[in-house]
C-alpha cells in the first residue's frame, strides 16, 4: 500500500525514499566540526551570566548593582529597570482574568520561582560575569510559597500573581457523548487518584544565545538554539520594543531539544537587551544547574479519575478532574492542559468522556512542551485506569486493553473530542510486542517465580503519537486566540550549473532533516541525495518560514516534507516546461533520470545545466511566458478545520503514529529496585522516509520514557520550594548501564490524509511510562500494590511493598 | 588583577600554547583559548562526558581538569582523529550505524570509545556499556552507540588504526 | 529545618542573660567571624565564613534581637546571604533556673535558599546541626569560664 501511494506521487524508478541511508549531518558532527551556538565567536564579544532568585517566592525590595558595575571587565548590567524600558509583558492565551498575568523575561517586582533570572551581567569573560553577579545586592522580602496544585486552589493560598487574583489560570469542562448515562448503566465504577510527576527534556546541550547588534544597519542578529524561533516571534514581536523587520534569527546545529528549547525566547530577548546596552555582541551559554531549575519542566498533573465499566471489562465512559501544576508563569500553557483532545479516548473506543481541566500556577519552574506534550500525561492516566479496571474486575489487563482498542476496520476513527485517527492496527501491534518478549512463556513461569519470592511482571501499553497539529486547538482555550491551521515553507532552487539547493523552515536538532529532505528531492529529480544540498541550520533571511515554522510536535515528515515535496514538484514542472521546449516534446513525455531530462523511450536528453543556462543567462531562448531563474517557494497548508466551539470538538492532529511497548521487569522486594529483563517496541509511523532515522527516534523516545518512569524527577523541598534535584548528582539522567537493549519491529499503516502516506513521528509519547508501571504492578500483584504515580524510584516501591506486607 | 600564566602543551600532534588563570578549566582552555570547539560542555558536575578527551593516553573529562594541570601534556581531541581527510574507523562506524542524532555528545562518545578500544580491542557488550558509562546521550538511547562501538572494534581488528 | 535542644550552663540566670543580650558576646561564637558591626543595641551585622560540603563561602548576616523578656526569653532573627545562597533564621531562647545553674532551652527554624539549599541539600541538616552545636558549646564555655 505504501508503494501504491508513493508511486502515485513520485514516479519510478525511485531509489531513496524508504531507504536507511547514512545521514548528511554526521560527517561534520563526528569530526567535531558541528557549529553549535557556544562555538560562535564574534569580534569584541562579551559573555553573560545571570543572577537568579534563591527564593521560590519573594518581593524584590531593592537591587544594587553598583559594586558589580565597578568590577574590571564588566561592561553592562541589566535588571528589571532595563527590561521595563525594552519590553511589554508577554501576551497570554487564556481568557480573563489570567490574561492579566504579567510575564517578563526577567523577574519584575517579585520573584516567583527559585532560579528565576533577577539580573544579567555582560563582561569580557564568563568568570568575571559570574564574579560580578555575586556582587549584586538584592534585598528580598520572602513570601510563603505555594508548591502544590491542590494547595494553590485553596481560597487562602498565597497568590503567585496578585494581578490575576487567583492561582487558577484556566478552567474548562469538556463533555463528550453521554457520560451520565454511561455511569448509570455501569456494572461497576472504578475510582483512582493519579499523579504525573515533573521531569524534563534535559538535552546534552543547554540553552544558548548570541546577540549581535550592528549599529551600522540597525540589524539585530540573534543566534540561538530555539526549536521554533519563528513561532516565538509572535511573543517577541508583541513584547520587544525593537523593530521586527530588523531582527534576524539564526539557529546553527542544535544539541537536542525535546520540547525544552521552545521557551528560550525570554533569553533571546534578555541577551539582546544586554547586547544593546553593552554596545557589543554578547554570548550566553546556560549551565546545567540553571537549565534544571529554569530551563523548563513537563506538566505536572494530578488526576481524579472515574471509569464506568461493564463486568466483562467493556469501558462505557470515563470522567476525570485534572489539576495541572504549570509553575510560575503560563508561557505556552495552558496548551499542555488541553492537548489530550488530540487523543481524548486514547487507543480505546469508549465514546463518553468528561474532562474537568484546571491549570494552576505555583512557585515552581515554568513548564514547557516537553516531548509528548500534554498527551503523555493523559495516555498514562488512561492506561493506569484501564489496568485498574481489569484488576478490580479480576480480568487480565492485556485482554481488557485488546477488548477496548479501536478496531483496525473502524479507521479512520473519530474519537469523542473529534480527534480523527487516520490509520493503524492497535491489537496487532500490541500482540506483536508481547510475542517479542515471549509473553506466554513468562506468564507460565510467573506463578512459580512468585512462590520462589521473585517478583517478575509483564507490562504492555500502546500510546499514540498524535502529530501534525492544528493550531486552532488554542481557540478551545480562548475563542479570541488568533491562531489556526499549520504550515511550512520551503524554498528550492537549481543553480546555473544544475545543482539543487533546498532551504526548509525548520530547526532540526537531531532529526536529520537534511538527510530526509535530500531523499525526497533526489527521487523527484532522479538524482542521488548527494546531488541535493540542504542548507544546514536555519536563517530567517534565507529559509522560508511562516508563523508555524520550527521542529516540534511530530510532524516534519508531513508538514516539512509536504513543503519540500510541493516545492520540488513546482521546480520540476518549470524545468520540464523548459526542457520540453528544448527537446521539442510534451512535458508528459519527459523522465528525470541521472541528472538529465529524457524523452521517455528515446536517447534524447538535455542536462540540468543546459536547462539552467537558459533560465539564468540565456533567457531569449526560453519558451514564451516562462520567467527567468529556477527558484520556487512553496508553502504547505494543513487540511484543517476550525473547531466546533459549542461542542468543543476539533480534529487537532492530522496523523497518528503509535508504538506498542512490552516489557518484563523484576522488582527486588528488599530494595524496591526495578530491573528491566526484556523490552520490545513495535513502531508504526506510516511510510518511513528513512527507516534508520525513525528507529533511532524510537530508541531515544523509549530511553526518555524509561528515564521518566524510573530515574528522573524534579523534586522541590516542601517548605521552601528549592529545587533539590539541581544537578546530575540528583537528577538521574540514565547511562548505558540503566538503558537495556530494546528490540524494535515495525508496521506500516500509511496515512490516508497525507500526500506520501507519511505520519509525523519523533515524540514517541514515552510509552515506557505505561508499560513499566503496568509491569511493576503486575510483578507486585500478589501484594495488591497499585501504581498511582508516574515515577517509581526504589524508595517509592519499597514503601509500597512494606505497606502492603503489613 | 588575576594571575594569568602561559601553558604549553601538545594537542593533536601540534605544540600549542595559551594563557590561563589558575581556575580555568581545561575544557574552556581547549574551546575558547585554543579554538578547538569540537569538545563540548553539557553539565557542571563531571557527569555527562561531552568534554571527554585523551590526555597522556588516558580518557579524561576535561571539565574536571584545570588547564594548569595540562602543562606539558599530550592531548588528543576529536579534531585529531581523522588523518588527512580520512575518517578514523570509529568515526566511520558511528556514521554507518547511526550512532548519533544531534551530535552534541558524539565527540565525547567517540573519544571514550577510542580509549576503551585501546585497552580492550575486543570488548563484550557489558564492557562497552561500562566503558561508556560516563557518556550521556539523550537522543539515541545508547543502542546504536553500542552497535557503533562493536562495529568499530571489528573494523580496527581487520586493520584500521 | 527545625532544631531544638537544651543546654545546661553552670552559671546563674542573670549572668547568662546579661551575656547573651550583648551582640559582641554572641558574635564571639559565630563560625570564622570576619567582621562585626554593631548598628544598635538590638541589631548587628556579621560577616562569617561557612559552608556545606564543598560549597563554602563568605556570608553577610544581619541579626535582630526581638521580644526581649529579661531574664527569661529572647528571640533572635537573622537574614544572611552569600555564595548564591540565602539563610533566614528564627531562634527563640528560654532560660530557667537549675539547682546549680541555668537551663537554656532553644528552638531554631532555618530556611535556606539558593546554591547551598539545592546542591548541598543532602549535607545541610548535618552541617547545620554541627554549626548549632558549636555555637552553644562555645557560649557555654564562655559563660562557665
Amino acid at each position: 500500500m505504501a508503494e501504491a501511494i508513493l508511486s502515485k506521487e513520485i514516479p519510478v524508478p525511485r531509489k531513496w525514499v524508504g531507504t536507511p541511508i547514512k545521514t548528511k549531518e554526521a560527517p561534520r558532527l563526528i569530526t567535531g566540526r558541528g557549529r553549535f551556538v557556544d562555538d560562535i565567536k564574534i569580534p569584541n564579544m562579551l559573555y553573560a551570566a545571570f543572577l537568579r532568585s534563591p527564593y521560590a517566592h519573594a518581593k524584590i525590595k531593592r537591587i544594587d548593582t553598583s559594586k558589580a558595575e565597578k568590577l574590571p571587565g564588566v561592561v553592562a548590567v541589566v535588571t528589571q529597570e532595563d527590561v521595563l524600558k525594552w519590553c511589554k509583558p508577554y501576551p497570554q492565551i487564556v481568557p480573563p482574568p489570567a490574561d492579566k498575568l504579567l510575564d517578563y523575561p526577567i523577574a519584575v517586582d517579585k520573584v516567583r520561582f527559585a532560579g528565576e533570572p533577577v539580573a544579567a551581567v555582560a563582561a569580557t569573560e564568563r568568570a568575571i560575569a559570574e564574579d560580578a553577579c555575586e556582587l549584586i545586592e538584592v534585598e528580598y522580602e520572602p513570601l510563603p510559597p505555594v508548591l502544590d496544585a491542590e494547595e494553590a486552589l485553596k481560597p487562602d493560598a498565597p497568590l503567585v500573581h496578585e494581578e490575576v487574583g487567583t492561582n487558577l489560570a484556566w478552567h474548562e469542562v469538556f463533555d463528550y457523548g453521554d457520560v451520565d448515562k454511561a455511569f448509570a448503566e455501569a456494572d461497576k465504577v472504578i475510582s483512582l487518584k493519579l499523579h504525573h510527576h515533573r521531569y524534563g527534556g534535559a538535552p546534552t546541550e543547554t540553552h544558548a544565545v548570541v546577540a549581535d547588534y550592528d549599529k551600522g544597519t540597525g540589524v539585530l542578529t540573534i543566534y540561538c538554539n530555539n526549536q521554533m524561533p519563528m513561532f516565538c516571534m509572535a511573543l517577541i514581536g508583541l513584547s520587544f520594543n525593537f523593530p521586527t523587520d530588523k531582527i534576524r534569527i539564526i539557529t546553527p546545529d542544535i544539541g537536542g531539544g525535546f520540547g525544552s528549547k521552545i521557551l528560550s525566547y525570554t533569553y533571546m530577548m534578555l541577551i539582546s537587551i544586554l547586547a544593546l546596552k553593552a554596545g557589543r555582541p554578547v554570548k550566553w551559554m546556560e549551565d546545567r544547574r540553571e537549565y534544571l531549575a529554569a530551563g523548563t519542566h513537563c506538566n505536572e498533573a494530578t488526576f481524579y479519575v472515574e471509569a464506568a465499566v461493564k463486568k466483562d471489562g467493556t469501558i462505557l465512559g470515563i470522567k476525570a478532574k485534572t489539576l495541572h501544576d504549570v509553575g510560575a508563569y503560563l508561557r505556552y500553557e495552558p496548551v499542555g492542559a488541553l492537548l489530550w483532545i488530540q487523543v481524548s479516548s486514547g487507543p480505546y473506543r469508549f465514546k463518553n468522556l468528561r474532562m474537568d481541566v484546571n491549570a494552576l500556577v505555583t512557585n515552581k519552574g515554568p513548564v514547557a512542551p516537553i516531548r509528548g506534550y500534554g498527551r503523555i500525561q493523559h495516555l498514562w492516566m488512561l492506561e493506569r485506569t484501564v489496568e485498574q479496571v481489569a484488576r478490580q474486575l479480576s480480568l487480565d489487563p492485556i485482554e481488557v486493553k485488546l477488548k477496548n482498542y479501536v478496531r483496525p476496520e473502524e479507521m479512520p476513527y473519530v474519537a469523542p473530542s473529534g480527534a480523527t485517527y487516520d490509520s493503524g492496527d492497535y491489537p496487532t501491534a500490541l500482540k506483536k510486542a508481547l510475542q517479542m518478549i515471549n509473553y506466554e512463556a513468562w506468564r507460565k513461569k510467573q506463578k512459580e517465580l512468585w512462590k520462589q519470592g521473585r517478583y517478575i511482571g509483564i507490562g504492555a501499553a500502546l500510546f499514540q503519537d498524535s502529530g501534525t497539529n492544528n493550531f486552532a486547538q488554542v481557540r478551545l482555550i480562548y475563542k479570541n486566540n488568533p491562531f489556526s491551521g499549520n504550515s511550512r515553507m520551503a524554498e528550492m532552487w537549481m543553480d546555473e550549473f544544475g545543482r539543487i539547493i533546498v532551504a526548509v523552515g525548520s530547526n532540526p536538532h537531531g532529526q536529520n532533516h537534511e538527510t530526509v529532505v535530500s531523499q525526497v528531492v533526489a527521487d523527484v529529480f532522479g538524482v542521488t541525495p548527494d546531488d541535493v544540498f540542504v542548507v544546514p541550520g536555519f536563517d530567517s533571511w534565507v529559509h522560508g518560514w511562516t508563523g508555524h515554522a520550527g521542529t516540534y510536535a511530530s510532524q516534519f515528515a508531513v508538514s516539512g516534507i509536504g513543503a519540500v515535496f510541493g516545492a520540488a514538484k513546482k521546480l520540476r514542472e518549470k524545468i520540464a516546461t523548459i526542457a520540453a521546449h528544448m527537446l521539442k516534446a510534451k512535458p508528459e513525455e519527459l523522465v528525470f533520470k541521472d541528472g538529465k531530462v529524457w524523452v521517455k523511450g528515446t536517447d534524447r536528453s538535455v542536462a540540468f545545466w543546459q536547462v539552467a543556462n537558459l533560465a539564468y543567462r540565456n533567457n531569449l531562448e526560453l519558451p514564451e511566458g516562462v520567467e527567468p531563474g529556477l527558484r520556487v517557494v512553496y508553502a504547505w497548508k494543513g487540511p484543517f478545520k476550525l473547531p466546533d466551539m459549542k461542542k468543543k470538538t476539533l480534529n487537532a492532529t492530522l496523523t497518528y503514529s503509535y508504538q506498542a511497548h512490552a516489557c518484563v521487569v523484576e522488582v527486588d522486594p528488599e530494595t524496591g529496585k526495578v530491573k528491566i529483563l526484556d523490552y520490545a517496541v513495535v513502531d508504526d509511523c506510516g511510510v518511513p522516509i528513512n527507516p534508520g532515522i525513525v528507529e533511532g527516534q524510537v530508541h531515544g523516545s523509549a530511553m526518555n520514557g524509561i528515564a521518566a518512569a524510573l530515574y528522573e524527577e524534579y523534586v522541590y523541598s516542601k517548605d521552601t520550594g528549592q529545587l533539590l534535584s539541581s544537578t546530575f548528582m540528583d537528577y538521574l539522567f540514565p547511562t548505558t548501564l540503566e538503558i537495556p537493549d530494546i528490540k524494535v519491529d515495525h508496521m506500516i499503516s500509511p496515512s490516508p490524509f497525507t500526500e506520501l502516506g507519511t505520519k509525523g513521528v519523533g515524540e514517541g509519547s514515552l510509552v515506557p511510562l505505561g508499560s513499566i508501571a503496568g509491569a511493576i504492578e503486575d510483578a507486585l500483584s500478589p501484594l495488591g500494590v497499585v501504581i498511582t504515580d508516574s515515577h517509581n524510584p526504589p524508595e517509592r516501591i519499597y514503601r509500597m511493598i512494606k505497606a502492603a506486607k503489613k | 588583577m588575576v594571575e594569568k600564566r602561559k601553558i604549553k602543551l601538545t594537542v593533536n600532534g601540534v605544540e600549542m600554547e595559551g594563557e590561563a588563570e589558575p581556575r580555568t578549566l581545561l575544557v574552556h582552555f581547549i574551546r575558547d583559548t585554543l579554538g578547538l570547539t569540537g569538545t563540548h560542555i553539557g553539565c557542571d558536575t563531571g557527569h555527562c562526558g561531552c568534554c571527554t578527551i585523551i590526555m597522556n593516553g588516558v580518557s579524561v573529562k576535561s571539565c574536571m581538569v584545570l588547564a594548569y594541570q595540562a602543562e606539558g601534556a599530550n592531548i588528543l581531541t576529536i579534531e585529531g582523529l581523522a588523518k588527512e581527510g580520512k575518517l578514523h574507523p570509529i568515526q566511520e562506524a558511528f556514521w554507518e550505524n547511526h550512532g548519533l542524532q544531534c551530535g552534541y555528545c558524539t565527540p565525547g562518545q567517540i573519544m571514550s570509545t577510542y580509549f576503551l578500544l585501546s585497552r580492550k580491542p575486543k570488548p563484550t557488550e557489558e564492557e562497552i556499556r561500562r566503558g561508556l558509562e560516563g557518556n550521556y546521550c539523550r537522543c539515541t538511547g545508547y543502542i546504536n552507540i553500542i552497535k557503533s562501538v562493536k562495529a568499530a572494534a571489528e573494523k580496527m581488528a581487520k586493520g584500521g588504526s | 529545618m527545625h532544631f531544638e535542644g537544651n543546654f545546661d550552663i553552670k552559671a546563674p540566670r542573670q549572668k547568662v542573660w546579661d551575656f547573651i543580650s550583648i551582640p559582641n558576646n554572641l558574635a564571639k561564637c559565630l563560625p570564622d567571624l570576619q567582621k562585626l558591626e554593631v548598628a544598635a543595641p538590638d541589631r548587628f551585622k556579621a560577616t562569617i565564613k561557612a559552608g556545606v560540603g564543598f560549597v563554602k563561602g563568605t556570608f553577610n548576616f544581619e541579626f535582630t534581637m526581638l521580644d526581649m523578656q529579661p531574664p527569661t526569653h529572647a528571640k533572635l532573627s537573622a537574614h544572611g546571604s552569600g555564595t548564591g545562597s540565602t539563610v533566614d533564621l528564627e531562634t527563640a531562647i528560654d532560660l530557667s533556673d537549675l539547682s546549680d545553674g541555668t537551663r537554656m532551652a532553644w528552638k531554631a527554624d532555618a530556611k535556606v535558599g539558593g546554591l547551598i539549599a539545592s546542591v548541598g541539600q543532602r549535607l545541610l541538616e548535618g552541617a547545620a546541626q554541627k554549626l548549632v552545636n558549636n555555637l552553644f558549646t562555645c557560649l557555654k564555655k564562655q559563660l562557665e569560664g
